[in-house]
């Protein structure tokens, strides 16, 4: 007869858990943000403008950001997580980090821009869309 | 709509494999034909994803595949109906719940119904899902489909390992099929296929513990399923966890109902439930060896190549396929593919060991990211109800330890060979990989322990039971 008891007791408590726990699994979705906030679909208009300018729609193109200026100041999760971005909006196109391609990308805010510019600017050249944005074409390729 | 349409896009998949599920088990009981639906569900979509691959292969860019798709479906009908297949179930239902299965019944609606809103408000926040979701599969299918006859450019050495290029293909193929049938690329397509694989999770769990125990065992079983925050959560974000999770559990209750029923389809079926793990995800070659193993010793003096036989002719197929992949296209894997040296040094850090012991230890203490510990819940219902295995399932038991002792030692020899920070790796995806090995061991779990209506004596059972092990 006890024996009943503990077992009407414990499917009570896994009742009174998962019930407990699945009021908190609810709520813990409100920490994923805003439903308004999609970096994804924020980074696909972002880069809308300057995907229509490049020349070829696959194939290999550079990348470069804040990360690859020397002094330039960035966050590394940051960094990583737009690179990401970028080669999933751009995809077909291959994104390979630095400027070895003959056509490449360059995400810098606008003082790493600076300092880039005054090293690598004669070297390519540079189409400028908002958002930070450069489209480098090696000069005389 | 757009969730509808890509519903529809998956449908010629799906009853496919539903075809392919009743061609291979004959079986007409209504738990029989929904277990049907939800594992040839995914048995379709696996299905579906190889050929998609194979005629990408022969047709680089061609735009034929639905026609294919609706061809094959019309074969199957064509099958079914001349075998005389085609039926409606046979409804047995006693429905006499007393006030304990009302309770339960209740609860477990109402937890399933958070569950449902849980997963919603993920697909809302995050459409396009978790970072491994765009980054990997959504990448992946973006190349397929943008890629024209370029399409096997997603396996290029030039892009970075961190997308993963070498993974299989299953999700990816199945998305960019659904983009080519509907004729542009919609975000709702990965949502929807996350939230079929989901349900095919749920529904394998439940309607396999009812035909192998009762409805309230199910009940019980899904309410503990339902609390797991790893499910709700991971489900809705398009990784490929939880579809992984869903071939292996289908295939460890093929397993069980073979020894039930002992009908070679079940066997063949279990096999390629297995094959199309192994085309989720790499984890799911591991648990290819482990079953392997766990059913070799399991049928070790019941006439075991007959039955390892049926199980490999339905592996066969995805396995052919995925060794093609891997030796003749995906790049090198970015934690094998790294220097022998380098791997033998990391193999002798007994610093790495113990920090891979304590990472195991913790999480599996709260499983699936459960705030309460689910392992300390279920071994004192254990201990209250007793277990009552059956001897007609020994062989499944024996064969499912031995698969989830293999998943173990194949994920900690990875933790310890990964070229990667050792924390980080830990930290980011011990408690995805675990979730693997813990719902079919939460299967087997309910299936081992005695039946709610046996141990409460809410109803008479149906039938003397069984002599135990």
């Amino acid at each position: 007869m006890n024996l009943k008891w503990f077992q009407r007791g414990i499917i009570i408590l896994i009742i009174a858990a998962s019930l407990y726990a699945s009021v908190q699994n609810l709520l813990a979705t409100r920490s994923l943000g805003s439903v308004s906030d999609d970096p994804v679909a924020d980074w696909e208009k972002r880069f809308a403008q300057i995907k229509a300018k490049i020349p070829f729609e696959r194939g290999v193109i550079g990348y470069i950001s804040d990360a690859n200026v020397p002094g330039a100041s960035y966050d590394a999760a940051n960094d990583e997580g737009e690179y990401v971005l970028t080669q999933y909006v751009l995809a077909p196109l291959i994104i390979k980090r630095g400027t070895s391609q003959e056509w490449n990308i360059a995400n810098l805010d606008k003082a790493a821009f600076a300092v880039w510019s005054k090293t690598n600017g004669s070297r390519f050249e540079v189409t400028p869309f908002k958002g930070g944005l450069y489209l480098l074409h090696r000069a005389g390729s | 709509m757009s969730f509808l349409m890509s519903l529809a896009a998956f449908l010629p998949a799906m009853l496919s494999g539903i075809l392919i599920a009743e061609l291979l088990w004959d079986e007409k009981t209504l738990l029989a034909v929904l277990l049907k639906v939800c594992i040839g569900t995914g048995v379709g979509l696996g299905l579906s994803s190889l050929v998609f691959f194979l005629y990408l292969l022969a047709f680089p860019g061609g735009r034929l595949f639905p026609y294919i798709q609706l061809a094959a479906l019309a074969i199957l009908i064509w099958l079914a109906v001349r075998q005389g297949k085609l039926h409606f179930p046979r409804v047995d239902v006693r429905w006499k719940p007393g006030i304990w299965q009302a309770v339960i019944l209740v609860c477990a609606l109402v937890i399933v119904a958070l569950a449902i809103a849980g997963a919603a408000s993920v697909w809302t926040h995050r459409p396009f899902g978790t970072w491994d979701a765009f980054m990997i599969y959504d990448r992946s299918a973006r190349f397929v489909y943008r890629g024209g006859a370029s399409w096997t450019q997603t396996f290029s050495p030039d892009i970075d390992p961190a997308f993963h290029a070498d993974y299989p293909l299953l999700l990816s193929m199945d998305i960019a099929q659904a983009w080519d049938t509907l004729g542009h690329e919609s975000q709702s397509v990965p949502r929807v296929l996350g939230g079929v694989f989901m349900l095919i999770c749920a529904g394998v769990f439940v309607a396999g513990l009812t035909m192998l125990k009762s409805a309230w065992q199910a009940a019980v079983g899904l309410i503990v399923l339902m609390n797991t925050p790893f499910f709700i959560l991971s489900g809705p974000s398009q990784t490929a966890d939880v579809p992984l999770t869903a071939y292996i559990l289908s295939s460890v209750l093929l397993v069980f109902l073979f020894c039930s029923e002992q009908k070679p389809g079940l066997l063949v079926l279990a096999g390629l439930c297995a094959g199309l793990a192994a085309w989720t995800k790499n984890e799911g070659d591991v648990f290819v060896a482990g079953i392997l193993a766990g059913l070799f010793i399991a049928f070790l003096r019941q006439d075991i190549w007959r039955r390892i036989g049926y199980f490999m002719a339905g592996l066969a197929f995805p396995l052919v396929i995925i060794l093609y992949f891997k030796l003749f296209l995906a790049p090198a894997n970015d934690i094998l593919g790294t220097d022998a040296a380098g791997l033998i040094q990391r193999i002798f850090e007994w610093d790495r060991h113990l920090a891979i012991l304590r990472s195991f230890r913790s999480q599996i203490l709260v499983i699936g990211g459960t705030t309460i510990s689910v392992v300390l819940l279920l071994a004192l219902y254990a201990l209250v109800f007793g277990i009552t295995p059956k001897r007609v399932h020994r062989p499944a038991y024996v064969a499912v330890a031995i698969t989830a002792v293999v998943q173990a030692i194949g994920y900690y020899a990875i933790y310890l060979v990964t070229p990667h920070p050792i924390k980080w790796q830990l930290d980011f995806s011990l408690w995805r990989v675990l979730f693997h090995i813990y719902l079919p061991l939460l299967f087997v779990f309910f299936v081992l322990v005695t039946d709610i209506p046996q141990a409460l004596q809410l109803q008479r059972p149906a039938a003397p039971a069984e002599t135990a092990i």
